[in-house]
């Protein structure tokens, strides 16, 4: 075996291995390039140097902002409100609830951009009310994880930045947002669809009317926490500031909204908001330090240029190559999260999907991932989104992925359609000169 | 001994969640002065980029440090929640957990101290705010030490796993719906919690099976 062969079983092996007997993440991940780095004979200080540089990015401000932002926003309580405006849009019909469940995660998540901040807001207030007016909590609580997955393509989303990170300097964060918008979209409109074609196969109560005397101030109450959506796209798409600075703006926005505008959270809880964001930043931030070394022992090792040898050798077909990749995404999402996986995976597949064979744009590539990564956030036995929405439903896990099956079947055919017609993704930032 | 290097732990980790906190605000007001200044007055600093830059180099180390003592770091517990609650073999894998902990804190702080030093002996400063480059390595030493010092604690029994200082108890999804099955249990059983509904709720398994010996 040569010292090689022996660096990338310790690397890869070593890190799955630790990470499975419950070291955290980020520990596991640099324990493994630490052994590594002995056995090549690498420098420790080289990683030290590495693990600076994977933060010392100015565009990495955006992640802190949007958390935080996305904090101020539940501490204000907006859950509710945007409930409130999607029922007067879509909640009329029959099977009204259904719709607001899709349409209110598509507001949400232009807000919030996360699908367990989605899950935990708005599933508490939606899914008792479905559950109320007679929809099975197994529908509800499947419907409401997985039109939250809007929230991770939908802009801003953290999750974006961390991936415009990993891939270097090639693609920005802005081309990647209005990238995002389109499939995510395309992913609510499809669980409306779904949802219009199942409604009698599902038995859909009849919907509610809202009095036309509270139409002006449901509208008002949301449309100023939606405002968020068009200060980061309209600012990002018009060159008005940059992706980082649109993040500080919103964040600063949300604060003025949540404490001066609807007074809805008290300042004697801002520690509490704090608190909790650096809660979430002490696991992104670590991972996306530790991930740069990680990432600089692989390509040291040349991993990404086996893998790339590897699969071109298996086939030279672009679609099944892309089948390939896709299948590994949504296996690995099943076992792990989305940060560390896209810390991990874009160097690796990078390469790979941007090589001649297949010839993907990264910015394309990014959001198949994040969509890959985003259902494997629904699903057994490691989703975080399932699980937290089966705890607000009440509902047990096995019995409520049982249920979900249509659902997941109809996220897969979106999936396929935004891996296999890039216009899809690249429509919007091709329009704006983004790509 | 205990609680003095209880009380330690927490007046050290209080005075940097200070600084963390008081750095994310000024990363806030940095950046956006930046576009106020651009867009109402057409002038700008010069130093907006590179201070931010420096402070969330800061915050990311001192987070890392305090996600240690707080053990909210991301880990998968495929493995750990199929052994039983206050067994031999979880007390293990916690204990082997905060060995590698350990070593990754003696990491930060022996190598980043060299770094820094290394630093030291170099002329060149920042180019905006004229610091010495060696300052953007200090954070990696700083956690270091943090972490160092909390692994040290947890193995040694001073600190236990629930005793945070920022955050409740960390749970994972799968913890947070198991509580949830054990809430509504007690609610069904006339809000006295029944043990054995509790561990049968508990002993189903995320992929669906549930253990047959777990169920009363």
């Amino acid at each position: 075996m040569t010292t090689t062969t022996l660096a990338i079983i310790v690397l890869i092996g070593g890190f799955f291995g630790l990470l499975m007997i419950r070291v955290p993440i980020s520990f596991a991940m640099l324990l493994s390039t630490l052994a590594t780095a002995l056995i090549t004979g690498t420098n420790l200080t080289v990683i030290v140097q590495q693990m600076i540089s994977g933060v010392n990015n100015f565009s990495l401000l955006a992640i802190p902002f949007f958390i935080l932002m996305g904090e101020f926003m539940s501490e204000g309580g907006i859950s509710e409100k945007i409930v409130d405006f999607a029922t007067l849009i879509v909640g009329r019909f029959r099977g009204g609830l259904a719709y607001v469940n899709c349409l209110d995660s598509m507001f949400f998540g232009g807000i919030s951009g996360s699908a367990v901040a989605d899950v935990s807001s708005l599933g508490s207030v939606v899914v008792p009310m479905m559950v109320k007016q007679g929809y099975t909590p197994d529908f509800s609580v499947g419907l409401t994880v997985t039109t939250a997955c809007q929230g991770l393509l939908i802009p801003p989303s953290h999750n974006m930045v961390i991936y415009a990170l990993a891939a270097g300097g090639g693609v920005t964060i802005g081309s990647l947002f209005m990238a995002g918008a389109v499939p995510g979209m395309l992913l609510g409109f499809s669980m409306l669809l779904f949802c219009f074609f199942m409604r009698k196969h599902y038995n859909f109560p009849m919907g509610t009317r809202i009095p036309r005397d509270q139409w002006l101030k449901i509208i008002l109450n949301a449309i100023l926490p939606l405002f968020t959506i068009v200060i980061i796209m309209v600012g990002v798409a018009a060159g008005v500031f940059t992706a980082t600075e649109s993040a500080a703006i919103a964040c600063v926005y949300a604060f003025i909204l949540t404490y001066f505008v609807f007074r809805s959270a008290k300042f004697r809880n801002i520690g509490q908001v704090f608190k909790r964001t650096l809660k979430t930043l002490a696991i992104v931030l670590t991972l996306i330090a530790v991930a740069k070394a990680f990432a600089y022992m692989m390509v040291e090792l040349r991993v990404p240029d086996m893998l790339t040898n590897f699969l071109v050798g298996v086939t030279s077909n672009k679609y099944v190559l892309l089948l390939i990749i896709n299948l590994m995404l949504l296996l690995l999402g099943c076992f792990m999260d989305m940060a560390p996986l896209i810390m991990i995976m874009t160097p690796i597949l990078l390469p790979v999907v941007t090589s001649p064979a297949i010839g993907l744009s990264p910015i394309h590539f990014g959001i198949i991932m994040i969509f890959n990564l985003a259902i494997g956030l629904c699903t057994p036995p490691v989703g975080s989104a399932l699980y937290v929405g089966c705890a607000v439903g009440k509902t047990p896990i096995e019995r409520t992925s049982y249920h979900m099956l249509p659902m997941y079947a109809v996220m897969i055919v979106a999936l396929m359609l935004v891996t296999f017609i890039p216009s899809i993704s690249m429509w919007l930032p091709t329009m704006l000169g983004m790509a | 001994m205990a609680s003095v290097l209880r009380t330690l732990n927490r007046w050290t980790h209080r005075i940097f969640l200070f600084i963390g906190e008081v750095s994310l605000a000024a990363m806030i007001i940095v950046v956006t002065m930046t576009v106020v200044l651009r867009y109402c007055f057409n002038t700008g600093i010069s130093w907006a980029e590179e201070v931010p830059r420096l402070l969330v180099t800061l915050f990311t180390f001192l987070a890392c440090a305090m996600g240690v003592r707080d053990k909210t770091h991301m880990c998968v517990g495929i493995i750990y929640n199929r052994f039983k609650k206050d067994g031999f073999a979880r007390r293990f894998l916690e204990v082997f957990g905060d060995l590698c902990v350990l070593i990754c804190g003696l990491f930060m702080l022996y190598y980043g101290g060299l770094r820094c030093l290394k630093m030291m002996g170099l002329s060149g400063t920042l180019p905006m705010t004229g610091l010495k480059t060696w300052w953007q390595f200090v954070p990696i030493p700083l956690a270091g030490f943090l972490i160092t010092f909390d692994s040290i604690l947890y193995l040694t029994g001073v600190l236990k796993p629930g005793d945070t200082l920022f955050s409740e108890p960390d749970k994972d999804a799968a913890e947070i719906y198991c509580d949830s099955i054990q809430e509504e249990a007690a609610v069904a059983d006339g809000a006295v919690l029944d043990d054995q509904i509790a561990q049968a709720a508990c002993s189903i398994r995320p992929d669906g099976q549930k253990k047959e010996d777990d169920v009363p």
